[in-house]
């Protein structure tokens, strides 16, 4: 599973601090998804889209 | 009232001196009751400060690093309870399990007068040998959780240097 998150918080000038913050994780949890160590629950992944004003599948990129 | 989460950890330190300061009292006034209570109090006192942490110290994450620790701590710690149950029992097989009081023939039950009978003794020390036993059992289990926890911790985290 690849994601943009870190370029979607450059976008919005976020710091991971201030994204988990937002949406009410730890900053572990941001820096484990940026890094691919972690794979986020549907809950979280759309907390994240949402977040970011942008569909799941634009910052969520299933690969086999 | 909102707490930072230095200070809860401050709290639980400080917690843990006290317990170990009346497990200290309870030993010397001879009373369980005294230790039981206090730490049942310091763990409620500690699920309380918990939830008045401002910041968030738990999420999805964390809980599922905590469910496969849980998990293979169970897998692994219920073959060395077993291993040392099966043990216990082999030893105490090999003695009198003395669950019934002893039989004396042609003296109407109690035991002739010139006889001496040694009884399994049951009693506060028997008990204070259990407790050491089961206590050493028990940090074997939270020595392995905590090892699955870094464990797992590593394989689905990140460090804290990597911040930007």
């Amino acid at each position: 599973m690849k994601n943009k998150i870190k370029v979607y918080r450059a976008m919005h000038d976020m710091t991971q601090e201030d994204l988990a913050q937002a949406i009410g994780v730890t900053r572990q949890t941001i820096l484990a998804i940026e890094k691919g160590k972690y794979i986020p629950s549907l809950d979280l992944a759309f907390r994240i889209a949402r977040h970011f004003k942008v569909n799941i599948e634009e910052v969520f990129n299933y690969e086999e | 009232m909102r707490i930072k989460p230095n200070i809860f950890y401050l709290i639980v330190g400080i917690i843990a001196l006290i317990e170990v300061g009346i497990f200290w009292v309870s030993i010397e006034l001879d009373n369980p009751i005294l230790i039981q209570a206090a730490v049942l109090i310091g763990i409620i006192v500690i699920y309380l400060a918990k939830r008045k942490v401002e910041t968030i110290i738990e999420d999805e994450r964390t809980q599922f690093i905590a469910q496969k620790a849980a998990l293979r701590t169970l897998e692994v710690f219920w073959v060395i309870f077993f291993v040392m149950s099966l043990g216990s029992i082999v030893m105490g097989m090999n003695r009198p399990l003395h669950f019934r009081p002893p039989v004396f023939p042609g003296s109407q039950g109690s035991p002739p007068s010139d006889i001496e009978v040694n009884l399994p003794l049951v009693g506060p020390e028997t008990f204070g040998r259990f407790g050491f036993v089961q206590l050493g059992l028990l940090c074997l289990m939270i020595f392995l959780y905590i090892g699955f926890r870094i464990y797992y911790g590593r394989k689905y985290g990140a460090s804290e240097a990597d911040e930007e």
